[in-house]
């Protein structure tokens, strides 16, 4: 019962938002609805910790007929780390955005995204994977032009072709699995194409048509242009609510995709994943280099962390996949921090021009110290938890002798490191242009601090709680790595 | 007592914080208040410093890990309690030094939490037993440094110095994990307790030169080797105590600990021999000569810091009992001299406003005792008898004669180096100090500077010590064997002392002490000749040439990234299909040969006619240059497969289809009128590549159909639908049941799809934001 | 037949992708639509084309169970579909908004947001 929740909360809202309440009410609303499903969060991975997996049947048809939710620590672990940045998101929204846009509907669109990530996570059914990315794909194309601006308009659209293209591409591939395999169930597909043997690679054009489906989502090389185009233009909030969650769910979509079906043939995906991976990771710091807008550089590299995960995939041991998970939830909070941060920025300053910008640091030492740690953790500077992730990440591939990627991954550090100076240096140190005046923000900003601070403290601590949390994530990973555990108890064999 | 050791250093990091705090309470006294926690700490390693057995070392677990195996364990054994001493005790007289030196700054708070934070970090790299420990508190005195550096934020300057100097030994601390982690990997473990006895494994192992290569970039990088010295000088914009900090006890020497460190599991090889001392030499005599050219008092201490960390190094890489030893006494050596002077310097700034050795003239009267300190430091950084730079001096080139590889040049080079650090002593002290050098223009005094208790008290204390450590010298000997038993696994006796007769050494002295005075005769035109020579060298000015290679990175990388990410949306679906289309192609053909072959179907003529009819509809709508007639065409190709459905016995679908088409053909056409009519953008050769690539993107997708098509592996799970939809599910129509009941969520999500669009495209239309006027 | 039916898919991706492949933001769209039907047809036949039989069960007459089409794929395009008719919904009235608030419909007009 515990998994339905997750569908269950969002989706209260979007009801109720239909419903003339008064804009007090849905705010209280709002937060009491994160509030319950971060509750439901903390209650799974307490009970994950115990049993390993949960599955739930929706009118209880068994399982490859009727659709699985299921959750494994994997899951778990994602589902709470997105219910920590939905908190924060809510809460830095009731502050930041306007009244017109909470108006119509925002909080419903938020919803939408949160249910479609949700769902996903905990989608045991291939299809069903497929009408979440839905759901999250109508939410997220809705804020991105919520408001109607004309750069937010342009960013929508590419967003919307570029993505429904990968829908095309991945909904495909399910039909054409379906064809060959006949069902639909991750865990029963899984167990039989185990069972094929070599005429397995006949799946790969449909498999490849999936994967596509995904890197596109994922923003993995060379798939990523709608990324770069089109999230620096939708409110900052909304920009931080994407690039904490959006393509983090297209790589999880990947790993446990790759961990149930394409592992079956890993002679082959490998080397593509691993370098897709590794050429993400540099393309994504190469090309944020030479950005301006704070948005900006922070959107390709997202490009680039990405990439870590990615390789953390590929290396494909109990280490990597640990590492790369760890890294998922690290980069979750980091990423949507540097974004609130940029948000505040923009409310600040009213623009986020990197040349325009300066003497924050002067203005609001707490806001630097929220961005410095977040900053400073997508670097990879220890002890944040963006150390942890990288350290992980390295470690495992050295001793999967892949020294050239774990030097690649390790360099890129550097040029993470020198944007994020960059940003540090132009907005918060130098001392800004004459003629460019700043904004006093109306009324109190406790509710954003809080926000961009629950953020901020989660790289903190997942930094000094380093131990145990990879102990949790090699255990997620250990899960991942004998599919027939998954399987087992999906299928009740 | 040594248990709370690792919490007495967690404790650093509360009051660190607590320090902004402070401040508003405290205000300029809460450096010396702060200073408490050196002190103790001082105290404390002076206690285990003479306690400590020859051959003992304590070892104290750690209270906590931060990623497996790389737990905050301390090791207390002569090296770390020699540097611990040497960072809390120096940090003790800064802290003093700087509650009057920023008394005039804002934000001081910040900026004594940002020491205590660094001291913190230095303190336990030197204290911990556990390298990836070590790398972690090495990142953060990077960390702390590149905000300390940058303190004086307004100012470019300073910003530029804290970015290179942060990238520069960031990449260094990047390369040390990388060396810690192939080690572990090797190894087993991260504790050096554990790793000492292990240097056979590692530097016989295959990987050992990347790791030496990688150890040594780290080193180079943070202890301002050539060619990485540059970003040293530029870390003076840091305010001045800070500066004597950074150079006298920690961040730079570092590097030196680390190489003393890792000595006794990476060292002794034939890369080590040869390419430490090579470098070593190179800087040092870089850095002296270098010194020689400049006019700034703090630029020139900066550089004869550089050449000292040469020393340092060479002789780390020399790597012979009487080399380490150098090593460690130089170490304190340069320290108290360093440190002493670089608060002078910062004295002399305040007292003076400037640091010009050229405007500078006559000090020694109105500065009084911190002349004499002065004095006596500059006399150490020549090495001049009685103090301890003397006895440093005499180890070193005792040391320098055992080289094992090339060590002539390494004595030639040290004899000239040592030369010039001198004359440079002689120069500057001659300029600043020297009462009856005629000086054209008298500087201002502001006498309240002058007489600072507060700024004096740090440099005498260090100079007696220099003094005090020279005549007095077996105290220190006695205590350093611990720390070479732990670098060189031998127990030696350490004797220093002032004189050892005559012999090779001393006359080495004398002929340096002579080329020295010479130099500072001719001071005049060396320092011309060397300031002409760094003009030259200027062209190759390394921090801009630094600037320069980051500025013409970002410039490529943003022609290259207009090249990639170029903003026009069809090249990036052409990216996409191409892609993907050639994947697939491969695929099909790579496993043409598995797929059995197939019973084709009857070719049935009234679908063949309807595929034409479509066919026909469809071309028309990409052609058509009327935006009716093209939807309607695409209307028609829509309810064309509608029939399809139709014929294969999909009622639902069909009806569904028809439904649906129709809706959206109405929506398109009540749009379409509000929209423009069709513009031909397209050139013709572009035309004819987007029909290639429709072909080839179509050829696949009809290829993958074929080649999938129509084989069924398994059998579908739909037999359980098409079984029991009457009897479980208790519904007739399949379909309906599959979609309200079997794959009920599958229809709540796609209600909520439908639910948020139709929000959606309210918001959209009726939502305008102004844009904020002041934008 | 199966020949005939491959092509015809192709033929319609070939559409698809050369409408999405213009300027016009308007043809894109029709791009979309025709990409949409196509990938649907695709689900619906990749089952194979075997079986016609109407999948609505009678109580009375006894049904070839195994001529029944696969009613999933139906299923899951009947969702499709929907979910389609949604985004093409959004779409419009987007692309409705753009040219309202630019009076343009270039895609290569739509360059602002990548550039620098």
């Amino acid at each position: 019962m515990i998994l339905f929740g997750f569908i269950f909360f969002p989706l209260l809202y979007i009801i109720v938002g239909f419903f003339p309440f008064p804009l007090k009410w849905k705010k209280v609303l709002a937060l009491l609805t994160v509030g319950g499903n971060l509750v439901n969060a903390v209650n799974l991975i307490y009970k994950i910790s115990h049993v390993g997996m949960i599955k739930v049947s929706p009118g209880s048809w068994p399982a490859p007929f009727g659709i699985t939710l299921v959750a494994d620590r994997m899951s778990a672990f994602l589902l709470l780390i997105t219910a920590i940045v939905a908190v924060s998101i809510v809460l830095f929204s009731l502050q930041s955005v306007d009244r017109p846009r909470l108006e119509r509907g925002y909080f419903q669109f938020l919803f939408g995204i949160i249910i479609g990530v949700n769902g996903s996570f905990i989608a045991g059914d291939l299809f069903n994977l497929y009408v979440w990315f839905e759901v999250m794909l109508m939410a997220s194309f809705i804020l991105m032009s919520h408001g109607g601006e004309q750069p937010q308009l342009e960013g929508a659209i590419k967003y919307l072709i570029l993505n429904l293209i990968s829908s095309f591409f991945f909904v495909a591939g399910i039909g054409l699995l379906y064809g060959k395999m006949g069902t639909l169930n991750l865990a029963d597909l899984s167990n039989k194409i185990s069972q094929l043997g070599d005429a397995k690679v006949i799946l790969n054009p449909s498999l490849v048509l999936i994967v596509v489906g995904f890197a596109i989502k994922g923003a993995l090389f060379p798939f990523f242009f709608w990324l770069p185009a089109s999230y620096h233009t939708p409110v900052p909030v909304v920009s931080a609510l994407f690039a904490g969650l959006l393509t983090k769910v297209g790589i999880y979509s990947l790993i446990r995709f790759y961990t149930l079906i394409l592992y079956h043939n890993s002679a082959f995906w490998n080397p593509w994943i691993l370098g897709v991976g590794t050429v993400s990771m540099v393309i994504g710091v190469f090309t944020a280099s030479s950005q301006f807008d704070f948005r900006k550089k922070l959107s390709f590299h997202i490009i680039s962390q990405v990439g870590y995960v990615v390789i953390g995939l590929g290396f494909f041991t109990l280490s990597g996949l640990a590492g790369a998970l760890f890294f998922l939830g690290h980069n979750m909070f980091a990423k949507t921090n540097t974004y609130l941060v940029a948000g505040w920025v923009h409310k600040r300053k009213g623009t986020l021009d990197l040349k325009n910008l300066g003497d924050v640091f002067k203005e609001s030492p707490v806001w630097s110290v929220l961005f410095i740690i977040s900053a400073f953790s997508l670097a990879g500077l220890p002890p944040l938890s963006g150390f942890i992730g990288k350290y992980s990440l390295i470690k495992s591939g050295i001793e999967a002798h892949h020294l050239f990627i774990s030097l690649v991954a390790l360099f890129v550090g550097i040029f993470t490191l020198f944007s994020m100076l960059k940003i540090w240096i132009e907005v918060f140190w130098k001392p800004v242009k004459e003629g460019v005046k700043s904004f006093t923000i109306a009324g109190d900003e406790r509710l954003m601090v809080t926000a961009s601070g629950i953020l901020a403290l989660m790289s903190v601590l997942m930094g000094i709680f380093g131990v145990p949390i990879i102990d949790y994530c090699t255990e997620a990973a250990a899960d991942l790595l004998s599919p027939e555990k998954y399987i087992r108890f999906v299928l009740n064999v | 007592m040594h248990q709370l050791l690792p919490y007495l250093l967690t404790s650093l990091l509360v009051v660190g914080l607590a320090t902004p705090l402070l401040e508003k309470k405290l205000k300029y006294r809460t450096g010396v208040f702060l200073s408490v926690i050196p002190l103790s700490f001082f105290l404390y390693f002076l206690w285990v410093f003479t306690s400590l057995g020859k051959t003992e070392s304590l070892i104290i677990p750690p209270i906590m890990e931060l990623v497996r195996g790389g737990g905050l364990s301390v090791r207390l054994d002569g090296l770390s309690v020699l540097f611990g001493l040497m960072v809390s005790g120096i940090g003790v007289l800064v802290l003093f030094y700087a509650s009057a030196y920023m008394r005039k700054y804002p934000r001081q708070g910040y900026f004594f939490m940002l020491l205590t934070f660094f001291m913190g970090a230095m303190l336990g790299m030197v204290l911990t037993n556990n390298l990836i420990a070590l790398f972690i508190f090495w990142e953060l005195t990077s960390v702390f440094s590149f905000l300390l550096i940058g303190f004086d934020n307004h100012l470019e300057k300073a910003r530029k110095a804290a970015l290179q100097g942060f990238l520069i030994t960031a990449f260094g601390g990047l390369c040390l994990l990388f060396g810690v982690l192939l080690i572990g990997d090797i190894a087993g473990t991260y504790e050096i307790s554990e790793l000492l006895n292990k240097g056979e494994l590692i530097t016989s192992h295959t990987r050992y030169p990347l790791i030496f290569l990688f150890l040594v970039l780290a080193v180079f990088t943070k202890s301002a080797q050539f060619p990485f010295h540059f970003w040293l000088p530029g870390a003076m914009n840091a305010p001045t105590p800070v500066s004597a900090y950074l150079h006298s006890a920690t961040m730079v020497n570092a590097g030196v600990f680390l190489l003393l460190r890792v000595n006794p599991f990476i060292g002794d090889t034939l890369l080590w021999d040869s390419v430490l001392p090579l470098f070593g030499s190179i800087t040092m005599f870089t850095g002296a000569l270098l010194a020689f050219g400049e006019k700034d008092l703090k630029r020139i201490l900066a550089f004869t810091t550089i050449s000292a960390l040469g020393i340092m190094v060479l002789l780390a890489g020399i790597d012979t009992t009487k080399s380490i030893k150098a090593a460690l006494v130089f170490f304190v050596v340069h320290g108290l001299y360093k440190g002493a002077l670089f608060m002078i310097a910062g004295l002399i700034d305040k007292t003076t406003g400037t640091r010009d050795i050229d405007r500078l003239g006559q000090l020694w009267k109105p500065l009084g005792l911190v002349s004499f300190a002065a004095l006596l430091s500059f006399f150490s950084m020549a090495g001049l008898p009685p103090m301890l730079g003397f006895i440093g001096k005499e180890l070193i080139y005792g040391a320098k004669m055992q080289a094992a590889y090339f060590s002539n040049i390494i004595l030639v080079f040290g004899i000239l180096s040592n030369m010039l650090m001198v004359g440079i002593s002689f120069y500057v002290f001659y300029q600043v100090f020297w009462p009856y050098r005629r000086v054209k223009k008298k500087v201002a005094i502001d006498g309240h500077y002058a007489r600072s208790f507060l700024l004096s008290f740090g440099p005498v204390i260090l100079a007696a010590f220099s003094l005090g450590l020279g005549l007095a010298p077996v105290r220190i000997g006695k205590y350093l064997q611990n720390a070479i038993y732990f670098i060189r696994a031998e127990e030696v006796a350490v004797d220093l002392g002032l004189w050892h007769g005559v012999n090779a050494v001393l006359i080495l002295s004398i002929i340096t002490v002579g080329g020295g005075i010479l130099l500072f005769i001719f001071r005049k035109q060396v320092a011309f000749n060397v300031a002409r020579f760094n003009n030259w060298l200027n062209k190759f000015y390394l921090p801009d040439v630094f600037d320069k290679v980051i500025k013409n990175y970002v410039k490529v990388a943003s022609r290259q990234t207009d090249r990639i990410q170029h903003g026009y949306h069809r090249y990036y679906l052409i990216t996409f299909f191409v892609i993907t289309s050639l994947l697939v192609v491969v695929h099909l053909f790579a496993n043409s040969g598995i797929a059995p072959e197939l019973q084709l179907q009857p070719i049935k003529s009234y679908l063949l006619i309807l595929f034409i009819v479509m066919a026909f509809a469809a071309g028309y709508a990409i052609f058509s240059s009327s935006r009716i007639a093209a939807i309607l065409a695409l209307g028609i190709v829509g309810y064309g497969i509608g029939l399809v459905y139709l014929f294969f016995g999909a009622v639902d679908l069909a009806i569904t289809q028809f439904l649906v088409e129709t809706l959206v053909m109405v929506i398109f056409v009540l749009v379409i009128y509000k929209l423009p009519v069709f513009a031909v953008f397209s050139s013709k050769a572009s035309r004819v590549r987007d029909i290639f690539i429709a072909l080839l993107a179509g050829g696949m997708m009809g290829m993958v159909v074929l080649k999938s098509n129509f084989f069924n592996v398994e059998t579908p799970i739909s037999d359980y639908f098409i079984n029991n939809s009457l009897n479980l599910a208790h519904g007739k129509n399949i379909v309906n049941v599959i979609l309200v009941d079997f794959r009920a969520l599958d229809t709540m999500g796609e209600i909520t799809v439908l639910a948020l669009a139709a929000a959606g495209v309210v918001a959209l239309l009726r939502l305008n934001i102004k844009k904020r006027e002041n934008e | 037949m199966e020949l005939v039916l491959a092509i015809f898919i192709g033929l319609l991706y070939a559409c698809g992708v050369y409408l999405l492949l213009r300027r016009s933001i308007v043809k894109l769209i029709l791009g979309v639509f025709v990409l949409s039907n196509a990938t649907n047809l695709v689900i619906f036949l990749a089952g194979g084309i075997t079986r016609s039989g109407i999948s609505i069960l009678q109580d009375e007459v006894v049904v070839d169970k195994s001529n029944i089409t696969d009613p999933l794929p139906q299923a899951l395009i009947l969702t499709a579909i929907v979910i389609g008719l949604g985004i093409a919904a959004y779409t419009l009235a987007l692309k409705y908004k753009y040219y309202k608030v630019t009076g343009t419909d270039d895609l290569d007009r739509l360059k602002n947001t990548d550039q620098r």
